[in-house]
């Protein structure tokens, strides 16, 4: 563990270089474009950008990634707000206030805000990373099977609160959760509902189902509806600087969001993605406005746009700390050290204390160079809906397509896109929400998976989930979480009923 | 009307064979002529990826044109294969092979898969990495004997893996049946999640590779009790084989590149010099041993021994446990 | 008329969904199911999800039935739609022939035809929308042919 001085004197001078600046620059404008494209993620972009660091130094290699994997996590808010087709599926649950928020004309206080909360979330996380990774990652690795399942679920919970109809957001959800069974069973192995095709052993590509139910679905059914140009005064980009009350305002869900982003990052194999969305559903709990949620309140995008930014430092903390891979971002960032002959690890920390000081930096810049372009940029970024929606709608379909083809370079996603983006329309016309669908389809591996496993190491015992203090608390919780809003309605309503005999 | 039809289209096949027929005396003048493509069923920057693009960097000089990685990740490198499968069988599409297409071949749970013997052509195999275990840096257990006295004494330990989908499963599997003994097999989706359980306490040992586990060995959380290889490895000196400690057990997962099946000779032959050449090379070699990626090199009558083995290996294997594909 | 089928939208959600589920029905008897201890095996979780399903679908299908509200249509068809049935209807299909182009004629060519149709059906000045056709394929060129280095054949 390095103390602050340190980390400076180490880090600084290899970062303090006209050609690791200029490479930290491109990373973030790449990392912001590729995150706002629909489609691309900011995975696909460190894979893109990997063999390109051949020929680098390792500082380098990192100057260009590290900013690349922040930006690309603050990107992904830029379209779900102006377009309400999420970049990334870490700005899923973005798309809830902030495409509100920019129907009603607002969508330079929505870019300003949800630039400023993953700025807050990614400078948090990045303090956590520099300073407690090795204790933090201590922590993390007694996290099991069983905490994960109990995270799971939690964020599950959610899914029936975010429809205006239950039944249709159940139907959905669950309609979500049966997707991701399809392709090969991670526990036994066994193929299910593949149908024959190998494209499908992996399970429906992620980005393939996103972007056909939000970009493509959205599209066909603006045409299939008949493209009206959108009155001015949704057209109007307001004021971009954030505004300093609704910072203040929601200070409280910015910290709940921090720490729920620091706690989901630092699970293997979860990430922004699931951060969002249990800071979401958190938030749909126990935030103060939350039967607002949704109509376009600073409170939802405080609680997606920290808590997925939060996770980016610590996803890759077991990463620094131990040399886990814990997700795909952190295997990509382990492939550049394995690149540069250099393996992650306690060990890294006594041969290349530099190296590791100046990631830590690097970490650090990518977060004050996406806020400050991010800032600056907004008012630019916003023009986007000046453009006529008859022009607009048919490059923005190119690039889903092309998105969803170059993650694994498959006709077959293509045509995956394709068929989701006809269920996507099929859904709008019937009213049936979109959200709890992918929710279900992004959580559902988790919950079967660690469920399954869960019970395997307890020898078939269901009460192997009590056994662990984390995950008995955090399933208690959970089961309390999720049944609160109904108690506390069912109180109020038995209040407003005894006020009204009085 | 209909006559004439299958006249035309009589003349136009026989036209079309004699012209194909005449193809590869053409094509037996050079080769290279263009770009040459590897298929990596594995996304970028992982293992299986950086060691083919170290192979394709080395086969280039060789080839005088240049080799370009293609990542096609899924189904364990099954898609991959599949596309590359189809492709015209001129050289210009390459695919990789790994161990455990053999085991999907045969694993009744498996929907697809490619049979290795007669749907591609192989190219040379490149590289075997050791399985090794990895148990808890406080384990009472120094070496393998040790470990299967104590699993013999407690049985149901649990041990992490892969699916019954992937190979470091049926190398418990195999372990237990040589060694007599009883473990609880815990899948993980993949070997860096189940080395992370088994340093959290969920798990009693981890089959991994000693590249794998050596940041947690060097955390002093876990520790590796030996590997499968006929020798230590270069880059881990002090990682005991099985052999040594009496117990023999050659296993591990290899990589081979291969092509389209039906490839002609003269572009087979071409390859395999380049394969070979490109094994040979400093810069190959200095890469797998900095990385402890296991040394193997096969040309391809080797190399197809070796399929065969591997081939009954396997199919005895799900025989025994009874995870056979019917009909096989 | 159109009310009518709005409130049938219910029945017809129904019905779509226990028609897939069928197939996942019919698909899931050759899983196999497990003991606890094992896991509970690959039938476990799609059994229950099907169930759950089935049991929504029908209850929306009943609803859609004989629960019918009458809904007021909050957004009743006022404004002005420019294109007319067809075009709509062309349009919509248009994606599919385009994953279809895409497969057979490459990225760049595919997106061109693509960009072009959409943009004549939506009635854009034949001029401007070749214009936007090609720049927006010459950067798609830009970033992913030579930048990205994908494969855009």
């Amino acid at each position: 563990m390095f103390t602050l001085k340190e980390i400076l004197n180490l880090g600084l001078p290899l970062v303090l270089d006209g050609g690791v600046l200029l490479l930290a620059l491109a990373g973030t404008l790449v990392g912001m474009f590729i995150g706002a494209m629909p489609g691309l993620t900011g995975v696909m972009a460190m894979s893109i950008l990997i063999p390109l660091t051949y020929t680098m130094s390792p500082t380098e290699a990192f100057a260009l990634l590290l900013p690349t994997y922040v930006a690309s996590t603050y990107g992904g808010s830029i379209s779900a707000i102006l377009l309400n087709i999420p970049g990334t599926g870490a700005a899923i649950m973005t798309t809830l206030d902030g495409h509100p928020m920019a129907l009603r004309g607002e969508a330079g206080r929505a870019l300003g805000l949800s630039c400023t909360y993953s700025f807050i979330g990614g400078i948090v996380s990045g303090l956590f990373l520099a300073f407690l990774a090795p204790i933090l990652a201590l922590w993390a690795i007694k996290l099991g099977s069983r905490e994960f399942f109990a995270v799971a679920v939690f964020g599950l919970g959610i899914i029936a609160y975010i429809s205006p109809s239950i039944l249709k957001g159940l139907l959905a959800g669950s309609i979500g959760l049966l997707l991701a069974t399809v392709g090969m069973d991670p526990i036994s192995g066994y193929s299910r509902f593949l149908f024959g095709r190998a494209e499908l052993t992996g399970g429906l590509e992620f980005v393939a189902v996103m972007i056909g139910l939000f970009g493509v679905g959205e599209i066909m059914f603006v045409f299939a509806k008949g493209v009206v140009e959108r009155p001015r005064v949704q057209r109007e980009i307001g004021l971009t600087l954030p505004n300093l009350k609704d910072l203040i305002k929601t200070i409280p869900t910015t910290i709940r969001s921090i720490i729920v982003g620091l706690f989901v990052g630092i699970i293997p194999a979860s990430g922004p993605t699931i951060a969002s969305v249990t800071a979401y559903g958190l938030e749909k709990r126990v935030g103060k406005r939350r039967d607002l949620l949704g109509t376009g309140i600073a409170e939802g995008l405080s609680a997606a746009e920290t808590a997925n930014n939060a996770a980016t430092g610590a996803a890759i903390v077991p990463m620094i700390a131990l040399g886990i891979p814990g997700d795909a971002v952190t295997a990509i960032l382990i492939g550049a050290f394995m690149l540069h002959g250099l393996r992650p690890g306690p060990a890294m920390f006594i041969s290349n204390p530099d190296i590791i000081s100046g990631i830590f930096i690097l970490f650090m810049l990518g977060n004050v160079l996406f806020f400050i372009i991010g800032l600056f940029g907004a008012k630019w970024f916003a023009k986007i809906l000046d453009t006529p929606q008859k022009i607009l709608l048919p490059i923005v379909t190119v690039f889903c397509f092309i998105g969803t083809y170059a993650v694994r370079t498959s006709m077959f996603d293509v045509f995956v896109a394709v068929v989701f983006g006809f269920i996507g329309l099929l859904m709008r016309r019937a009213g049936i929400p979109i959200a709890p669908m992918i929710l279900g389809f992004i959580l559902g591996p988790i919950v079967e998976d660690n469920l399954r496993r869960s019970l395997i190491i307890g020898g078939g015992n269901v009460l192997t989930f009590l056994e662990r203090p984390v995950s008995a608390v955090l399933l208690v919780l959970t089961i309390l979480l999720i049944l609160s809003p109904s108690i506390l309605s069912v109180l109020v309503k038995k209040k407003i009923k005894v006020n009204i005999h009085d | 009307m209909g006559r004439k039809l299958v006249l035309i289209g009589l003349v136009l096949m026989i036209t079309l064979s004699l012209w194909a027929a005449g193809q590869p005396e053409l094509k037996k003048v050079s080769f290279p002529e263009k770009t040459i493509e590897i298929y990596v069923g594995f996304a970028a920057g992982g293992g299986t990826d950086i060691l083919a693009r170290q192979l394709a960097r080395n086969m280039e000089p060789v080839l005088g044109k240049s080799v370009v990685i293609v990542n096609k990740n899924g189904g364990g490198g099954l898609i991959a294969l599949k596309e590359m499968a189809v492709k015209p069988a001129d050289g210009y599409t390459l695919g990789l092979l790994l161990g455990n297409q053999f085991l999907q071949k045969y694993y009744k749970g498996s929907d697809t898969w490619i049979d290795p013997m007669t749907e591609v052509t192989l190219l040379g195999v490149f590289n075997q990495d050791p399985w090794g275990i990895a148990v808890k840096a406080d384990a009472p257990f120094n070496n393998i004997t040790e470990f299967i006295e104590y699993a013999k004494k407690n049985p149901g330990l649990r041990v992490g893996a892969g699916s019954p989908g992937t190979l470091y499963y049926w190398t418990w599997e195999a372990l237990m049946e040589a060694a007599g003994i009883k473990l609880t097999i815990v899948p993980f989706g993949g070997t860096a999640l189940s080395l992370t359980a088994l340093a959290g306490g969920e798990l009693s040992a981890a089959g991994a590779s000693p590249s794998e586990a050596d940041s947690l060995v060097s955390a002093k959380l876990v520790k590796m009790i030996g590997v499968s290889s006929e020798e230590r490895l270069a880059a881990f000196p002090n990682v005991r084989t099985f052999r040594e400690d009496g117990f023999d057990l050659v296993i591990g997962p290899w990589r081979a590149l291969v092509g389209p099946k039906g490839m002609p000779t003269e572009i087979v032959k071409i390859l395999e010099k380049a394969v070979r050449d490109a094994y040979y090379s400093d810069a190959f070699q200095t890469f797998i041993k900095e990385q402890g990626f296991g040394p193997l090199y096969l040309d391809t009558v080797e190399g197809f021994e070796f399929f065969k083995q591997e081939d009954t290996f396997f199919r005895e294997i799900m025989k025994k446990s009874g995870e056979l594909r019917g009909g096989m | 008329m159109a009310l009518r089928i709005r409130y049938n939208s219910d029945v017809v959600t129904g019905a779509i969904v226990l028609c897939v589920v069928g197939i996942g029905w019919y698909r899931v008897r050759t899983i196999p199911f497990q003991g606890l201890q094992a896991g509970l095996g690959p039938a476990f979780f799609p059994t229950i999800l099907l169930t759950i399903v089935t049991f929504l679908a029908i209850i929306l299908l009943l609803k859609g039935l004989f629960f019918v509200k009458k809904v007021v249509k909050s957004e009743s068809r006022t404004e002005e739609v420019e294109q007319s049935l067809l075009v709509r209807i062309l349009l919509t299909s248009l994606f599919l022939a385009y994953a279809f182009l895409f497969k057979y004629l490459g990225v760049l060519i595919s997106s061109g035809i693509f960009l072009l149709v959409a943009f004549l059906l939506l009635r854009i000045k034949p001029t401007i929308a070749l214009i936007i056709t090609i720049i927006t394929v010459g950067l798609v060129y830009l970033v992913f042919g030579l930048l990205f280095r994908l494969n855009l054949f």
